[in-house]
């Protein structure tokens, strides 16, 4: 049985022709589900096919989720951290990582939801491991993130891992796990 | 409606070549709105398509062809003047309206219009198409942008995998 397919079989650079006037992340995210062949051809172009986001996170004492802007629901998929539960949204980083307050009084974290990581963020200024240019007059100074960023390779135990710090004061840093990587004023 | 008289008729411009659809229906035109294709129009400059001889076109029927052609006469003059820079803005309003009417058409006819366009490298008229189409999808789901392009039905195995596309993108369907 023969089936007339002939803009399931359009050549790739007609549909690249075609993709390009879709500015629309939704309107290319739905082309490239059309057909395996649009899918494809629409990889062949950069950034044609969208990231997962853009969703919130929604952290409450009941259980955090997570918040579509496009359709303004809530879901819980994928399954939201539990330590999560009551942070405070921040900021969220690309490769599904979400930059968070945890609590009043417990810190900053990144919490990653794809891969369930957690890394905190130092709790304050202390201990003699601070380059010397970070150290304020009050001792034990507590630490109020403004806006954290990450290097490219950010994984809990990567050596290179140093997501820059934005203090109050106009003061950035790089941090890792591995302790503070300097900053500057 | 005819392209501008060249002075000395060396470059061709008021030439006439005759073009052969795949069904052998022959269409005299004059060389200048054939060359809007770039295969023709090396085939043209080198002196072929003129007298009996023609030029045959195996991948396109007549029907696309007449399409084509009415495109490439109502555009030569523009195309002729370098992509009409001093065009007035009426001239340039017509040429507008006239490519809108133009694609008001059925999406199979637009298939064999983009691919004749291909083949024969019309850069314009294969935007024009292309831009069409945008249109027509644009905030469409993807099973509406199957029945709007005449996609067969999906075979289970293609709905499912639009189903696990749609899981991943959910948000984009919404």
């Amino acid at each position: 049985m023969e089936r007339a397919r002939p803009w399931a079989d359009v050549p790739v650079d007609l549909l690249d022709r075609i993709f390009a006037r879709l500015p629309s992340v939704a309107d290319r995210a739905c082309c490239s589900s059309v057909s395996r062949h649009w899918r494809f051809s629409g990889m062949q172009r950069e950034h044609a096919v969208p990231v997962m986001l853009p969703w919130l996170l929604r952290p409450s004492t009941a259980g955090a989720s997570y918040f579509r802007l496009f359709s303004r629901t809530t879901t819980n998929e994928p399954a939201v951290p539990e330590n999560a539960r009551s942070a405070r949204f921040l900021g969220s980083l690309p490769g599904g990582w979400f930059f968070v307050a945890r609590g009043q009084w417990r810190g900053y974290a990144l919490l990653n939801v794809v891969t369930g990581d957690e890394i905190r963020l130092p709790e304050g200024l202390q201990g003699n491991r601070i380059p010397s240019q970070l150290r304020l007059d009050i001792r034990h100074s507590a630490l109020l993130i403004l806006a954290a960023t990450k290097s490219p390779a950010l994984t809990p135990t990567g050596a290179s891992l140093s997501p820059p710090l934005t203090l109050g004061h106009h003061k950035a840093v790089g941090w890792s796990p591995l302790g503070w990587t300097g900053g500057c004023q | 409606m005819a392209a501008p008289e060249s002075g000395d008729g060396n470059n061709g411009a008021a030439r006439m070549v005759t073009l052969i659809s795949s069904d052998n229906t022959r269409f005299e035109v004059e060389a200048a709105a054939a060359s809007l294709s770039q295969t023709l129009q090396l085939t043209i400059l080198d002196g072929g398509g003129g007298g009996g001889d023609g030029i045959p076109l195996p991948n396109v029927d007549s029907a696309t062809l007449s399409k084509v052609l009415e495109y490439c006469i109502k555009h030569a003059p523009a195309a002729a003047n370098g992509g009409a820079p001093n065009a007035t803005a009426v001239d340039r309003a017509e040429l507008e309206r006239f490519d809108n009417e133009f694609v008001n058409i059925d999406q199979s006819v637009l298939y064999s219009l983009i691919m004749a366009a291909h083949n024969l490298e019309i850069e314009g008229l294969q935007s024009l198409v292309a831009k069409k189409v945008a249109d027509m999808i644009k905030g469409k789901s993807p099973m509406e942008i199957r029945r709007t392009l005449g996609f067969p039905d999906p075979t289970p195995e293609e709905q499912a995998e639009m189903n696990a596309h749609m899981l991943e993108y959910g948000w984009a369907y919404e």
